[in-house]
Formats: C-alpha cells, sequence, structure tokens
C-alpha cells in the first residue's frame, strides 16, 4: 500500500465480527485512505456489507451482533464503551442498497438529517447544495414539496446520497448503491461518486466488479475462510487487484473463474 | 377487517335479542290456545288429587296438605320485581320439600307479568304488587282466563336517603313530589335544607315500584318525574343503593324489602310524620304501602296440579317466610280470602 | 392408474363440499347483516313514523315515556365517553406500540403482549364494575365528592380508554411494524438517535395505519354498552361535565330493552332508532378508516 504519511480516514484492526455465536468475519486489518473511493468486492456471504456496516456502527442493530478488536476513526476505537454510535453516525454516513427514501417530500428528506443534528445554518440553502453536489437539483427544483416516493428509483438513491451529504459527514459508507437501479442510473451514481470523492472518504460495497474497477482507488477482495468465516483476501490499489492480483483465488474471482 | 367484524358482532349481539324478544312474543301467543284443548282430561286428575289431599287432615286453616313429591310438570312465574325475592323463597322452600319440577320465576316487572299472563299466556302464575288492571282483565279474556287474585303480603315503599344526610328524616307527600321533581336544589323544597342539587336514584320506569310510587305521589302523572334531571333510573336496585349511600344529597325509593337489607347503610325517611312499620302498614296510615299479589287461572290450577299446590303451598307458608324477606305479612282475614279464594277455583 | 383416478375424483368431492360450506359461511354472515339492516330499518321506520326527524336530531332531552326524543342527550353522552376513552387509549395505546415495535426486548415482548391480551380478555361487565367500584372512588378522592357523583361519564370513559388500549396498542403496532426496516436504518444512517426514529420517522410513515387504528377504537370506544351500562348512569342527561352522571346510546338500549317493553310502543321502537343511529356511526367510521388503510397501503406498495 501507499508508504505516505497520511493518517487514514478511518482503519479496522483485528476486527472479529459475531451473529450470536457465529463468527463471520476474521481478523480484518484494513486502512482507508482519506478521500479516496475504496471497494470492497467479493463473493455473496464473505461478509463485506458487515465489514461496512461496523464501521459506523449499524450492526448495532442487529440485536445478535458483537464485535471484537477495533475501529480506529480519528484515533479513538469506536467500539470504546463511551462512544456513542448515534455520534459515530453522524460522521460516518450510510446510503442503502435498495433506495429507501423518507415517506416526506424531497425537502423534508435532504433537511431532516441536518435538522436532528441541530444543523443552524439556511436550510434552504443546504438543501440545494446537498441536491446540487447529488446532481439531482435540476430535476427536482420545481417540485421539493413533492414526496420523495415520487420519484424514480435512481432519483430516488441519489437523493438518498443528498440527504446522507447534507450531514455532513467525514465518510460515506455505500452498500452496493447502484445494484437496483437500470445501467444509465447505475453510471451516473458512479460519475456522482467521483465528483463526491473530491470532498468525502467513500467506501463502497460492490457486486459489479466493473463498478470496482471503473469507480475506486482501492479495491479490497473478501473471501470466504475455511472456516466460513469471511477474511479479507487482498487488499491494494484497484489497477493491481484488477491487473496484478498476488493471490491465486483474487485472480479466479476477478477472472470470473468462480463467486 | 377483524374489529370490523368484532363491532358488528356487539351489534349483532345487542340487535338479535331484542329481535328474539320480539318473535319470542308473537310464536307464545300462538300456542296458548293449545293448553285450553287438553283441560278437559287433566281436569279429572286434578279433582282426584284434590279430593285424595281434602280428605287428609286439613293443615293450616283451610286448604289441603301438600305434598310437592307426588307432584310433576313446571311451575312458570313471572311479574313483580318486588314479589320476586318472596316468590324466590317460597319456590325454594317448595323445591326443597321435594318437587321435582322446575320453578321459574322472572323479575321483569308486574306489568310485564301481566303481559306474559294475559297476552302471550306464556305463564301460569303472575306476580304483582299492585291489583290487575281492567285492560289486563279483558287481555286474559280473549285468551279464556280469568285471572284470580290471591294476596300473599303487604310492602312499603322505602324513601331512603344515604347515612350521611343529615337533614331529611320525615318528609310529606308534597316535599316528595317536589323533591322527585321540578326541585332543582334541596333548598327549592325547604329553605332549612342545603342549597345542593338533588340527585335522584329511581327504579325502572318499567317496575311496580315506580308505578306505585307515581300513582301515589304525581297522581299516576309520570311526566314530573322523568322530566327531573340528575334522575338515575334503574331496575336494578341494588344500583339505586349504590348511588345513593354514593352522597349525603342523593336520595331513592325502592321497596321495603332492599331497605332492610341495607339498612345499615341507609336511612329511611318517616312520611307525613309516620315511620314504616308493622302497625303502621297493616293499619294502612303509612302512605307508602301496597298490596303484594299472585294470580293465576281456575282452569290452569285445575289443569296443572303443580301449579294449584304452589299457590297453595304460598298460601299456606307465606306468613312463615316474608318478615325474613322484608315485607309485611297481610291482614289474616285477607290471607284467608286468598285461600278461600283457591277453593273456589279448585271448585271447592 | 386407474386407483388414483378415483382418489381424485374423491378430492374433489371433499374440495367440492368445503367449498360450498366455506360459502355458506360467507353468505350467513352477509345476510346476518342484511337481515340486521332490514330490521333495523323496519323497526326505525315505525319510530321515525311517529317523531320527526328534526325532533329527532335536535332535541336534548330524551324520555320517551314522556314523549321526549332529542337523541343529542344520549349521543352526547356516548360522545363524552368516547373522547375520555381516546384521551386515554390514544396516549397509552400509542406509547405501548412503539414501545413493543421500537424499544421492546424479545423478553419484554413475550411478557407484555400476553398480559395485553389479558387485558383483551377480561369481560367487559367486569370493567363495568371496575369503574364503579375502583374508577370512580379514586375520581371522588382527587377530585372530591361532591364533586364526582356515583355513577359519571369520566370514570365510564377512563376505563373504556383501558378497555381499549390493547385494541389501539395492537393494531398500532401492526402499522408501526409494517414500516420498511429499510426506513429505520436510513434515519440512523443519518445519526439519528432510537427516539428520534422511532417519533420522527416510523411514526409519521406509519400514521395512517394509527388513524385507522384509532378510528376502529372510536367506533368501539362508541359501541362499547356494559361498563356505560353500570358506571356512566341510568337516566338521559345532556351535560358536558364528565362528573356527572349521563346516559349514553348503548346504555339506554340495554336498560330499556333489559325492563319489560311493550312491543309496539314508542320506547321499544326508539331502541331501534338508537340501534340505527349507532349502525351509521360505526359504519361510517369504519368506512373511512377503510379508506385510510387503502390510501396508505398505495404508499409503500
Amino acid at each position: 500500500m501507499t508508504e505516505n504519511k497520511i493518517t487514514y480516514a478511518i482503519e479496522a484492526a483485528d476486527l472479529n465480527l459475531y451473529y450470536g455465536e457465529t463468527l463471520a468475519v476474521r481478523d480484518i486489518d484494513m486502512q482507508i485512505e482519506k478521500q479516496k473511493i475504496t471497494a470492497m468486492i467479493g463473493p455473496s456471504g464473505c461478509g463485506k456489507s458487515t465489514v461496512l456496516r461496523a464501521f459506523n456502527r449499524m450492526n448495532d442493530l442487529i440485536p445478535s451482533a458483537h464485535a471484537t478488536g477495533s475501529v480506529l476513526y480519528h484515533g479513538k476505537d469506536i467500539y470504546d464503551e463511551d462512544v456513542d454510535p448515534v455520534e459515530v453516525r453522524r460522521r460516518i454516513g450510510m446510503v442503502f442498497q435498495k433506495p429507501n427514501p423518507f415517506p416526506k417530500s424531497i425537502f423534508d428528506n435532504v433537511a431532516w438529517g441536518a435538522q436532528i443534528n441541530g444543523y443552524q445554518g439556511n436550510m434552504d440553502e443546504l438543501v440545494e447544495e446537498s441536491l446540487r453536489d447529488a446532481a439531482l437539483w435540476d430535476e427536482v427544483k420545481d417540485k421539493l414539496d413533492k414526496s420523495g416516493l415520487s420519484l424514480s428509483g435512481g432519483q430516488q438513491q441519489r437523493l438518498c446520497i443528498a440527504r446522507t451529504i447534507a450531514v455532513k459527514p467525514d465518510i460515506i459508507l455505500m452498500d452496493e448503491p447502484a445494484s437496483a437501479l437500470d445501467p444509465i442510473a447505475t453510471l451516473k451514481i458512479e460519475d456522482l461518486m467521483h465528483e463526491l470523492a473530491k470532498e468525502f472518504t467513500i467506501i463502497v460495497v460492490t457486486h459489479n466488479m466493473q463498478q470496482a474497477a471503473r469507480v475506486s482507488d482501492f479495491t479490497a477482495f473478501f473471501n470466504l475462510g475455511e472456516d466460513h468465516a469471511g477474511v479479507l483476501e487482498e487488499y491494494d490499489v484497484t489497477s493491481n487487484i484488477f491487473t496484478n492480483p498476488k493471490k491465486k483465488t483474487t485472480e479466479d474471482y476477478i477472472t470470473g473463474r468462480f463467486g | 377487517m377483524k374489529t370490523n367484524k368484532l363491532i358488528l358482532t356487539l351489534f349483532v349481539l345487542i340487535v338479535a335479542s331484542l329481535a328474539l324478544a320480539a318473535c319470542g312474543g308473537s310464536a307464545e301467543s300462538i300456542a296458548a290456545p293449545q293448553t285450553e284443548d287438553e283441560v278437559a282430561e287433566p281436569q279429572t286428575v286434578a279433582e282426584e288429587s284434590a279430593e285424595e289431599a281434602s280428605a287428609e287432615e286439613m293443615h293450616e286453616g283451610m286448604l289441603p296438605m301438600v305434598d310437592p313429591t307426588a307432584l310433576s310438570g313446571d311451575v312458570v312465574s313471572a311479574g313483580s320485581s318486588t314479589v320476586f325475592p318472596l316468590a324466590e323463597v317460597m319456590a325454594e322452600r317448595f323445591l326443597d320439600e321435594g318437587f321435582a319440577g322446575q320453578v321459574t320465576i322472572d323479575s321483569i316487572g308486574s306489568g310485564g307479568g301481566f303481559e306474559r299472563f294475559c297476552e302471550t299466556g306464556e305463564t301460569d302464575v303472575s306476580n304483582a304488587s299492585r291489583p290487575i288492571k281492567d285492560s289486563e282483565v279483558e287481555s286474559c279474556g280473549a285468551l279464556g282466563r280469568t285471572p284470580i287474585e290471591f294476596r300473599v303480603g303487604t310492602d312499603a315503599l322505602a324513601v331512603v336517603v344515604s347515612k350521611e344526610n343529615d337533614f331529611l328524616s320525615d318528609v310529606t307527600l308534597e316535599e316528595l313530589a317536589a323533591i322527585f321533581s321540578t326541585a332543582e336544589k334541596w333548598s327549592d323544597v325547604n329553605a332549612e335544607w342545603p342549597a345542593e342539587d338533588i340527585l335522584r336514584y329511581i327504579p325502572g320506569t318499567d317496575s311496580g315500584t315506580f308505578d306505585y310510587f307515581v300513582e301515589e305521589v304525581f297522581d299516576k302523572d309520570e311526566a314530573p318525574i322523568l322530566g327531573a334531571s340528575n334522575t338515575q333510573l334503574s331496575e336494578d336496585d341494588n344500583v339505586l343503593v349504590q348511588g345513593i349511600t354514593g352522597s349525603p344529597y342523593a336520595i331513592g325509593f325502592f321497596g321495603y324489602a332492599y331497605y332492610a337489607e341495607n339498612a345499615e347503610r341507609l336511612n329511611i325517611a318517616a312520611i307525613d310524620g309516620i315511620e314504616a312499620s308493622a302497625e303502621t302498614v297493616d293499619a294502612a296510615t303509612y302512605p307508602l304501602a301496597r298490596p303484594l299479589y299472585i294470580y293465576s287461572d281456575a282452569s290452569i290450577m285445575q289443569e296443572k296440579p303443580q301449579v294449584a299446590a304452589y299457590i297453595n303451598f304460598c298460601l299456606t307458608y307465606v306468613n312463615e317466610e316474608i318478615v325474613e324477606v322484608g315485607y309485611f305479612p297481610a291482614n289474616p282475614a285477607v290471607l284467608e280470602a286468598a285461600q278461600q279464594a283457591w277453593l273456589e277455583a279448585m271448585g271447592q | 392408474m386407474q386407483n388414483s383416478i378415483d382418489l381424485r375424483k374423491k378430492r374433489r368431492w371433499g374440495e367440492t363440499l368445503i367449498q360450498a360450506s366455506l360459502f355458506i359461511a360467507g353468505a350467513f354472515s352477509i345476510l346476518t347483516t342484511v337481515g340486521i339492516v332490514y330490521e333495523l330499518g323496519k323497526e326505525a321506520m315505525n319510530f321515525f313514523a311517529q317523531v320527526s326527524l328534526w325532533e329527532y336530531f335536535t332535541g336534548a332531552d330524551w324520555n320517551p315515556q314522556i314523549d321526549q326524543f332529542g337523541i343529542w342527550a344520549l349521543l352526547n353522552a356516548t360522545l363524552m365517553t368516547t373522547f375520555i376513552a381516546m384521551l386515554v387509549a390514544l396516549p397509552i395505546g400509542l406509547s405501548i406500540s412503539l414501545y413493543l415495535s421500537e424499544y421492546a426486548s424479545h423478553r419484554a415482548r413475550r411478557t407484555l403482549k400476553p398480559i395485553l391480551e389479558v387485558l383483551a380478555g377480561i369481560p367487559t361487565v367486569v370493567y363495568g364494575y371496575f369503574a364503579l367500584t375502583f374508577m370512580t372512588p379514586l375520581l371522588r378522592g382527587i377530585f372530591g365528592r361532591d364533586v364526582v357523583d356515583i355513577y359519571n361519564t369520566a370514570s365510564a370513559g377512563i376505563v373504556i380508554g383501558i378497555l381499549i388500549i390493547p385494541m389501539v396498542s395492537s393494531m398500532s403496532e401492526d402499522a408501526l411494524s409494517a414500516v420498511p426496516r429499510a426506513l429505520r436504518a436510513a434515519a440512523y444512517g443519518l445519526g439519528a438517535t432510537k427516539l428520534e426514529t422511532a417519533v420522527k420517522v416510523v411514526l409519521p410513515a406509519a400514521i395512517s395505519g394509527i388513524m385507522a387504528a384509532f378510528i376502529v377504537a372510536i367506533s368501539r370506544a362508541i359501541g362499547e354498552t356494559m361498563i356505560v351500562a353500570v358506571a356512566a348512569g341510568a337516566g338521559s342527561n345532556f351535560t358536558f361535565n364528565p362528573f356527572e352522571a349521563a346516559e349514553t346510546m348503548t346504555g339506554h338500549i340495554v336498560r330499556i330493552s333489559g325492563g319489560d317493553l311493550s312491543y309496539d310502543s314508542i320506547d321499544y321502537n326508539s331502541i331501534f332508532a338508537i340501534g340505527l343511529t349507532l349502525f351509521f356511526m360505526t359504519l361510517s367510521l369504519n368506512v373511512i378508516s377503510q379508506r385510510i388503510v387503502r390510501k396508505y397501503r398505495e404508499v409503500y406498495e
């Protein structure tokens, strides 16, 4: 990996994730670069989404899930007992696989997160700015009072991104953000990710290897270990992973020989 | 949808009970004439048993001795809620002494009792806390029934207030009329009484008690008492007792029996200066005393020996039970007249 | 082969039979409803032949024996007990449903739900005496014996509220649980707390389902009979004072039909007029709630 002295946006060390008694992901050590796009790929069930959710403690919402090891964010382990997961999620936002706008107006969808986070500034400006950043402004500026659910799937997903960036997080986690969208909408999301990477650190889980190759700076390949727990098989600059993988399994996966 | 059904069911229940009541009425009235056709045959049985009985020693005066164990069939009675506790005691004793059939006593008010006895012909015996009306005798005539009156005792209406009421111990009929109609506050009736709202608890309009009170106090005009504010009506005398004990400014009335049961919780008011007591009631000086009756019909009594026996039993033993129930025994002469009426009905 | 064909025939017979009996069961409930409406309407017609609709819907005194036929005396009491019941049932029922759907652990839910079911299973007459012998003395203890009558709409209303809490909470919980998990995740992902998520996202998203629950609960409260018959009062009284006794529509029907009415008297017919009025009230409430539920489905499907 890069040898610069950049401090990382977030890093996992010896991270083990469990569902109940079952070990789902084992021994993850991973450093995420600031303002870069890091893609997580791998076969189904290898725990990449679980790792993604571990970065903002979304797994807490599953009663049986728990973690050992640490996830360092600004030098602080977010799994420390004195850490409030709500505060973590305010700084590390999330975009989900299926667009999930609130059944509220487009305006309120964007404003809501900022509101509950105590945003004091001009809400109209924030909403416009966020929608512009999400490349949605032109399409919705005349119908901000319409329900967010009235938009198309691709628009809904960009609305969800707008909603996330309105909170001004450091890091945006994206869990297969384009998998439910058609190719054109997918491309728009990918373009948007490039734009967003100028300002935010982005970690994206994807099933689509071309997508990982197109958008990401770094790629992490996850695989199922012998004990059926997910492991981080290989993690490198995207071009290395796709052109010169160090491991045989990575190469097999990339070339479509399994998974 | 589920709750929809729930509400509907609730509704069905309320309405169905009404509809059933309506159907029941008409069905029974069709069935009634059949009993007349059957009169002839059982009559001889009844006469036989009466002859047998008269051969035995006379018991408690003039009526033949009853042997409840020798009887079968049912006795169906309905009527006054005031007579009900008395009838219940008599029926229990009748059963205790070996009667194998059933004695049904429905507490539905004197008017309701006569309706079943004279209009639908469902009952053998009608309990009443007032004499039968001419119109009811007429309806009975249409069914071929001639009501025979048996006096079984006397009831006094008790005008009662809470134990906490310290101002009302004696009241005139005129004051009662005001208290139960136009007066808003106690002070409207008597300036010395508190300026507090009168809370009224009275028996329901279907009860003989209500009829009797209206008759005595309002000269049969029920408009004033029904138009009064803060008036609670209930056929359930315990509801009234509960209400009256609830406030020092509450007042109500009901049969003396219920007062007797709740004497420790209630104060009874003297009427026109006269306390309810055996003497005042018997002498008819207590203004709110009324006779208690059971009614039947000669052909029913002859056709159903168990009915005749039940009435005989009542007339014979009522005075042993009535005080316990809370009413006043009928004057011996009156009871004797009732027994005479029984003998006449049985053709003796 | 022959055997299997025979079997097939037999099975189809059974199916036809079951289908027919299911149809009969369905038809039976419809016919019952039709019969009720017919009977109600017929008897109510007799009533309205003698009493004008104007008098019925504008009068505030109800004493059929003395020719007063103003439904408002009874309707007002019904609305009072219903309103009080909703004041109790809505906040508590909604809180319970929020707790159950958003907060309760598996174990807490396993304990609480059966308790609610027990609450729902208690015969309403028991609630009636609970109102009379517990709630009324309690109210009298708080507000004074001279203020609170022994029979009063407040006590009955509060206890009706308790009675319908399980209904409100279970229907509201259904509505809350129907809100997609993804919405909660979205809220949490934005840094919302549990309370913010529950109150500001899940609750508004379920609002139409909850509204429907409320309306059904209202019609249940309107139709509640035994509690008001026992505890609200037994004499018509047009009052807005919840501590005074007043008789509701259902309470009046019970009291009057419990006595012995002559079948063709105006009092008897009046019961059906009241019944018809109640029927239309609950019917229109149910129609409204179904409309709301339908609208609510459209949003998510």
